[in-house]
Parts: C-alpha cells; sequence; structure tokens
C-alpha cells in the first residue's frame, strides 16, 4: 500500500475518492488478519499459556487447549475471509496485485460489498470476542497482569504515529505526528518531509539502520526526552493520538488508559510506556479496522466506477506512507522520465522499533540478571519477549528448513568473561 | 479416487527461495501435455502458494494427499540437492518464534484439533538453496538443475500411484 501510494507521487496523481476507500477496505482487511495472526499465533500464547510455560505448548496449539476449539475455528474464519476479501479485490490473498497509480484497477460490485458488509460484521464481533478474552485471560490475571504493568519492559521513549485531522488513529493516510515521552506534541509533518525529521543510524554490526529524531539527536541506546529513539508500534499509534474513529475501539482506547492510571492533559492521555501493552494496543486496533471496514462497506460510494484517475505525467520522485501492521512504513521512489526507479529507500515498520528492541532486551537482561543472581528459568522466552512484542518475525526465515531461530544468551562477569550460555538451537 | 494436492510453496521474487513454484509451474506444464494419457490414478490439483502457515489449512483441507515443494537452507547439502521429508520428520522443527506464522506441523495439528480433514500423507519435497536474498525470479544455476529432475520424479510416482518420496 506504501508503494503505491509513493507511484501516486512518482506519477504526479490524486487517488480518485472511491479509489481511495477501495484501497483503504483492502488494507483494513489485511490489518485484521495481521494483527489476529500477531495476537493469537505470535504473541499472545505469552499470556494466555504462560510466560514460563515450555515452547512446545506456548503457540496456537497452546492457546486452543486453554481457550477451547471454538478460538482456533474463529482465527481460521476470521484470516480465511479477509483474505477472501483482499484476493476479491486485490486479485490475489497475498501480495495483491490491483492497485494503481491513481487508484484502484476495479470497482466493487453491489454484491461484492454486500459480502464484504457481512465480514466486516463478523470482523467487529471477532474483535469484541478478542477483547473479551484478553480481559478475562490476561487483565483478571494478577500475575499476568503484573507482568503487564512491570517495569521489565517500560521504556520512556518518544512515540511516532499518522493521525487524521482530527488527530486520531489512521493506518492509510495523514500527518504524522511524533510526542515526547510526557505526551506532549513534539512534531507534525507530512510523510513527504520524512527526511527533514528522520535520520538513520548505521552501526558496523548489524545491517539494520537505526532511525531516530534529527531535532533531538542519536545518544544511544537510552530512553528519555533527550534521546532521539522513537517508537512507532500499536502502543505507539494509541499514545500519539488523541481518540479512535470508531465508537467501540474509542471505548476500549478510554479503559486501556485508565487501567495504566494515565492522565488527560489537553484532552489527550499520557502515554503508556509498559511495551507489553502493545499486544492489548494491536487488538484495539484490530477492533476499529474492524469497525472502519464496515463504514468504508457501508459508503455509497465504495461502488463508484470512479476508481481511478489516468496519469497525465511523470513527476519523477514519490514517497509513499501508511501504518504497517508493527508501525510506520515509508517508501520513498526516485524515477528517471520513463518513471525507471533509479533510487528508493524504505523505511521499514520494525526498522523504526530497532533501537527499542535492543533497549528492551538490554533491560530484560538487566531484571533478570542482578547482584551475582541469574533467573535461568524462563530467561530465553522473557528476553525473545522483549523483541516478540515489537515484531514477532524479525528474521523472517519463513521457508527454510529445519525453521529453527537459534537463541545464545552468554552471561559474562563483570570482566567480561563468558560465565555460563543459555541456548536453544 | 484419491484426491492429492501438489503446492509450490516460495516467494518468486527471492532467486532460490522461488524454485518450489518453478516445480510446480514446470509440473503443471508436464501434466497438461500428458493430460488423457498419463494413466494417473489419483486426481491432482497443482497450486503455487506464497506464504505458508495457517493459511495452508485452508489449502491443505478435504485432500488425502499433499505434496509440498519449497527451497530449504541446510547448509547440509550441496546446492540443488532434492530431500524428501515425511510429515513425521518435520516434528522437531516446531517454531513460532521466527514465523511471520505457524510452521507446517503445528498448522497441521492445528487443523486436525478442529476437526478440519488434513492430508493423511504428507511429503515435504525441499531443495538446497543457494541464493534466498538476493531479489531475482530466476533460480541459480545449481538450484535450476534440480528442477526437470524433481518434476520428473513427481510424474513417476504419481503414475504409478505411489507416496512421492525417497532420494533423487
Amino acid at each position: 500500500m506504501a508503494s503505491v501510494k509513493a507511484l501516486d507521487g512518482v506519477f504526479g496523481v490524486k487517488p480518485t475518492s472511491a479509489g481511495a476507500k477501495i484501497r483503504e477496505l483492502v488494507y483494513m482487511a489485511f490489518f485484521i488478519t495481521d494483527h489476529a495472526t500477531h495476537f493469537y499465533a505470535l504473541g499472545g500464547p505469552d499470556f494466555i499459556v504462560g510466560p514460563d510455560a515450555p515452547p512446545s505448548e506456548r503457540n496456537i496449539l497452546g492457546v486452543i487447549r486453554k481457550v477451547g476449539l471454538d478460538i482456533g475455528k474463529q482465527v481460521i474464519n476470521c484470516r480465511s475471509r479477509n483474505h477472501h476479501v483482499i484476493k476479491m479485490l486485490g486479485g490475489r490473498g497475498i501480495h495483491p496485485a490491483a492497485g494503481q497509480p491513481g487508484g484502484w484497477s476495479k470497482p466493487v460490485s453491489e454484491e461484492e460489498r454486500r459480502e464484504i458488509e457481512q465480514i466486516a460484521k463478523d470482523n467487529v464481533e471477532f474483535s469484541l470476542f478478542s477483547l473479551k478474552a484478553f480481559n478475562d485471560i490476561v487483565l483478571k490475571n494478577p500475575d499476568y497482569l503484573n507482568l503487564v504493568t512491570s517495569d521489565i519492559y517500560l521504556h520512556k521513549t518518544y512515540y511516532m504515529g499518522t493521525v487524521d485531522d482530527k488527530n486520531r488513529v489512521n493506518f492509510y493516510d495523514g500527518m504524522i505526528r511524533v510526542v515526547d515521552p510526557e505526551g506532549k506534541e513534539f512534531l507534525k509533518y507530512h510523510p513527504s518531509e520524512y527526511t527533514t525529521h528522520i535520520a538513520e543510524r548505521v552501526e558496523p554490526w548489524t545491517y539494520l539502520k537505526y532511525p531516530y529524531l534529527k531535532k533531538v539527536g542519536w545518544k544511544g541506546f537510552v530512553d528519555g526526552i533527550d534521546s532521539g529513539v522513537y517508537c512507532a508500534t500499536p502502543l505507539a499509534r494509541l499514545n500519539v493520538s488523541d481518540s479512535m474513529a470508531t465508537p467501540k475501539a474509542q471505548e476500549h482506547f478510554e479503559r486501556f488508559f485508565e487501567t495504566f492510571g494515565c492522565k488527560k492533559i489537553n484532552g489527550r492521555y499520557q502515554p503508556v510506556h509498559h511495551r507489553l501493552a502493545t499486544h492489548w494496543a494491536r487488538l484495539i486496533e484490530m477492533l476499529y479496522a474492524s469497525e472502519h471496514m464496515l463504514e468504508l462497506a457501508t459508503d455509497p460510494e465504495i461502488t463508484s466506477p470512479e476508481v481511478r484517475t489516468i496519469p497525465e505525467k511523470i513527476h519523477g520522485e514519490g514517497i509513499g506512507c501508511v501504518e504497517a501492521p508493527r508501525g510506520t512504513l515509508t517508501h520513498h521512489y526516485i524515477t528517471d522520465e520513463k518513471a525507471v526507479i533509479k533510487k528508493v529507500n524504505l523505511v521499514v515498520a520494525t526498522t523504526n522499533n530497532y533501537a527499542c528492541m535492543s533497549m528492551s532486551i538490554k533491560r530484560a537482561a538487566e531484571k533478570l540478571i542482578q547482584k551475582g543472581k541469574i533467573i535461568e528459568e524462563g530467561i530465553l522466552n522473557r528476553i525473545e519477549m522483549a523483541f516478540r512484542l515489537y515484531d514477532p518475525c524479525l528474521s523472517c526465515a519463513t521457508h527454510s528448513l529445519p525453521g529453527k531461530m537459534p537463541m545464545i544468551v552468554n552471561i559474562r562477569g563483570s570482566n567480561g568473561e563468558v560465565l555460563k550460555t543459555l541456548r536453544r538451537d | 479416487m484419491k484426491k492429492t494436492i501438489i503446492i509450490g510453496l516460495g516467494n518468486p521474487i527471492l532467486t532460490d527461495d522461488s524454485v518450489g513454484i518453478k516445480v510446480v509451474r514446470l509440473l503443471k506444464d508436464r501434466l497438461s501435455s500428458l493430460n488423457g494419457s498419463n494413466g494417473l490414478n489419483c486426481s491432482v490439483d497443482v497450486i503455487e502458494l506464497y506464504a505458508g502457515g495457517i493459511r495452508l489449512i485452508d489449502v491443505l483441507a478435504g485432500y488425502d494427499r499433499a505434496l509440498i515443494v519449497d527451497a530449504m537452507v541446510t547448509g547440509d547439502h550441496d546446492y540443488g540437492t532434492v530431500r524428501f521429508f515425511a510429515e513425521s520428520e518435520l516434528r522437531n522443527t516446531r517454531n513460532t518464534i521466527s514465523m511471520h506464522d505457524i510452521d507446517l506441523p503445528t498448522a497441521l495439528e492445528m487443523g486436525r484439533m478442529l476437526g478440519i480433514k488434513m492430508p493423511w500423507d504428507i511429503t515435504v519435497l525441499g531443495i538446497e538453496a543457494k541464493d534466498v536474498e538476493t531479489f531475482s525470479e530466476d533460480l541459480t544455476a545449481e538450484v535450476a538443475k534440480a528442477v526437470p529432475a524433481a518434476v520428473a520424479k513427481i510424474i513417476n510416482d504419481l503414475s504409478n500411484n505411489l507416496p512421492v518420496r525417497g532420494q533423487l
């Protein structure tokens, strides 16, 4: 979606209203499948099955055993019906191919619209069910609630997210808003100005870059108002927004901040800094996406045949930006006079959070290894949880056998010598 | 008649990661040219898939047998080596940590747990990849050589109503 928005810029064309709404409709379906997968199959097992459960149980099968067979069927149905929408409108369930500069390649028929409307209603019910499950299993369990609200995964950083003209969460379009650790608006800019505000630090020991706020500067892997490290996640999106754009999501948005005791300042809640709350924020976003999908599916303009503005020129540069499930995603293309791409820069969602992920891993280690005492029980998982809340598939080795993610923890003495190695190969 | 599905899995623009897709494309061509005279004793559907995980449950539902063709990166074999894995051999790969999604054994177990009919005979055909990081729609030379042999083996075994296994 960021790519096709960048192509709008390359060809100097504005999508038709219906074309933009169809894009957004497809994008909501995608968001719902991705958030459902992240919560139920990848991140959620930490809570639902338990952070100390063995890996063989800490997966979606463990979730089904604990919550019941119905949840498994609901997850499959949710993914299936939303991939169906993506395929129906985008040509393919994975990697849809209907986005074009200026809009979308085909209109939505009335028959398709009716089917999508029902799917969106089912999504709203599924999202409410998921939030209730989170409430019953996590929030009502003192141990899990303590884990979420503890300081193990707490960082007071800047936050970034896209907001609409009323400063509400928006996944498809809007202005980039950055708030400081106290919750004050620090920046608000159009995505096309990203190079003015964001710099990317390169370290010699990793191929992934560390974006940071230029105006504050890179001060290393530290949080606080003097460090340019920022976070762009579902939690960040809620933190930068005044409210949600749909009524049921708004109710949960308010409950979310009030649970953490956040006060309202100038009409906006103070930010939540507990990073494990990202999973809860993800479910609130899934509810917003479902409600907004229903709004779009019942918008009279969604079946308009005016799905595309035909480009008439080549501008040669485009910047497309959306909120991807894991964070703000920016595509920047520069082309020649034939629109052949000559230069590309991508600031991928997870990349924004690389410094935060590194800090969360360090913080987990500091909390689990103290004064000569090493808490070995569950240490591997608790360190994994530190980055899984941001992105569970960092290595993206999805198709390679044997499908393992080796993890090695070296515990060092005060002189740097390795005292013990814990590993899972 | 037994229903069989053959799935080519991979990313079509990541060099050797697309080898599963290349195999099923060639297989489709060969099967269509043999249509009516191949003597296959089963009904075969051949599809390309760009992502695994939970989506595999939908795709596999209702079939008796399944063959999943994919790239593998073990570092233990020469590039282009073809290996067959029975479902039981995949059990020790279960890991949900670094994935976009759940893995194959978990997907199968999840489907069965939910009462969805999953194939009783599942084979993964893995082809050792050389490069799964460079953007390209072409295979490396070593891996490309494995494609016709893998397709011939699949057709031969299907023709003889055998599970597609063994070594090349």
